[in-house]
């Protein structure tokens, strides 16, 4: 029972933490509310999509903005779906970098691509990473009340 | 963190059931008026989503120099792309259904108020479309929430192959697809949700079917000119005031007394 007490702090704390830094937002919350008893991988399910859709985007953003000439409308169009997705689970880092990073696309401004998509790719490495560690600890603490007996 | 099932207010006019007819055309009342750009005019009637015929709407459209090719539009939400959809998802569509709204008409029988149906009466049927393969899974799961059978495609061409109105031909029997709602994403490449909109309002199989936009900030204010007075506007924000604002307007259409779940 300790064990399940301290797993569930130990979410709870990390959680918040996710929050207060601002790598998660609201609507984080307004999936976690979608998924119930009967959908119980809805969260994980969509943030999955969301990984797989956004390694998709990133590396359609590296080839574009490689090329010679470069397509700002494409590069907008990626980036707007990026903002999208982002803003859907709630990612808010991400979905920052994607806003100034569409400025720059209006600009032409090269530069300010380049740098936004290397900032881009960091929060998305990085909100990756805390997301993955937040199913891990749900993952964690889902085993331990499944072993606890009912009384 | 704010919730977003905010306690609602009872709202005066009994819920639905009360009701032996219900004009779509009538509009209800809003309990905050001051916070909502829509001045709808005090009727005993509720109406589902369809919030074509307001008093401030028809106004607006005086000052445009052209009729409205598109005379109903259905309602546009603004804020994050589904938000809206948190709130819709509660009572509104399942009350509409409940009640007969979506009943399984023909689209030619003129309709002047709906009876009665059981409450065993079919499945709402929404078509959803939205370019992010994202946010279709997420309206999928909040329109299933709500009991409605969902049809999600990732564009307004495949809402037109779906509907039957992408060639020329227009099928006769719609029986098996018959969709009572049709949710769509305004920014999309290719067709974007106005043009959506608009072709599926110019077909007369289909154009009594609600159809509701959702329009993140960005795109909906930079086509503004667009929509003009052609369409009512919720809101332009993302936020929770916002989202509150919402959900009280959405009990109020529904008439629902608003429990939360």
């Amino acid at each position: 029972m300790e064990g399940v007490l301290q797993l569930q702090r130990q979410l709870i704390d990390y959680t918040t933490s996710l929050y207060n830094e601002g790598f998660l937002d609201d609507q984080f919350t307004q999936l976690q509310q979608l998924q119930d008893e009967s959908n119980p991988d809805f969260v994980v399910e969509v943030v999955s999509l969301f990984f797989e859709d956004s390694e998709r985007l990133l590396n359609e953003l590296s080839k574009a903005l490689d090329q010679q000439s470069v397509d700002f409308k494409k590069v907008d169009a990626h980036v707007h779906q990026l903002k999208g997705s982002s803003s859907s689970i709630g990612a808010q880092r991400v979905q920052r970098i994607c806003i100034a990073f569409r400025n720059y696309c209006e600009e032409k401004n090269i530069e300010g691509c380049l740098k936004s998509l290397q900032q881009v790719k960091n929060e998305y490495s990085l909100v990756k990473n805390k997301l993955e560690s937040l199913f891990k600890l749900q993952q964690q603490l889902s085993a331990a009340c499944g072993s606890i007996p009912m009384e | 963190m704010p919730s977003i099932r905010e306690p609602c207010w009872s709202f005066p006019h009994s819920d639905l059931t009360a009701r032996s007819s219900i004009d779509l055309r009538s509009t209800p009342p809003l309990l905050d008026p001051k916070h909502s750009e829509l001045h709808l005019e005090k009727s005993t009637n509720i109406s589902p989503i369809s919030l074509t015929h307001h008093r401030d709407y028809q106004n607006q459209t005086a000052q445009q120099s052209e009729k409205p090719e598109v005379e109903e539009i259905s309602g546009i939400i603004g804020g994050g792309d589904w938000d809206f959809l948190t709130q819709i998802q509660l009572p509104a569509i399942e009350l509409m259904a409940k009640n007969g709204m979506f009943s399984r008409r023909k689209r030619s029988e003129k309709i002047e108020g709906f009876d009665l149906l059981p409450s065993d009466s079919h499945e709402v049927h929404v078509l959803a479309v939205d370019d992010s393969l994202v946010d279709r899974k997420v309206i999928e799961r909040l329109l299933k929430i709500s009991s409605c059978k969902v049809t999600a495609v990732d564009s307004g061409r495949r809402a037109l192959q779906f509907l039957g109105l992408d060639e020329e031909k227009n099928s006769v029997d719609f029986d098996g697809l018959k969709v009572d709602l049709i949710i769509t994403d305004y920014c999309m490449p290719g067709m974007t949700g106005y043009e959506l909109l608009k072709k599926i309002k110019e077909s007369s199989t289909f154009r009594e079917i609600p159809v509701v936009i959702m329009s993140s900030e960005n795109c909906f204010d930079t086509d503004r000119q667009v929509f003009g007075g052609r369409c009512r506007r919720f809101y332009s924000k993302t936020g929770e005031i916002v989202r509150r604002q919402t959900f009280e307007r959405l009990h109020v259409w529904t008439g629902s007394s608003g429990e939360p779940r």
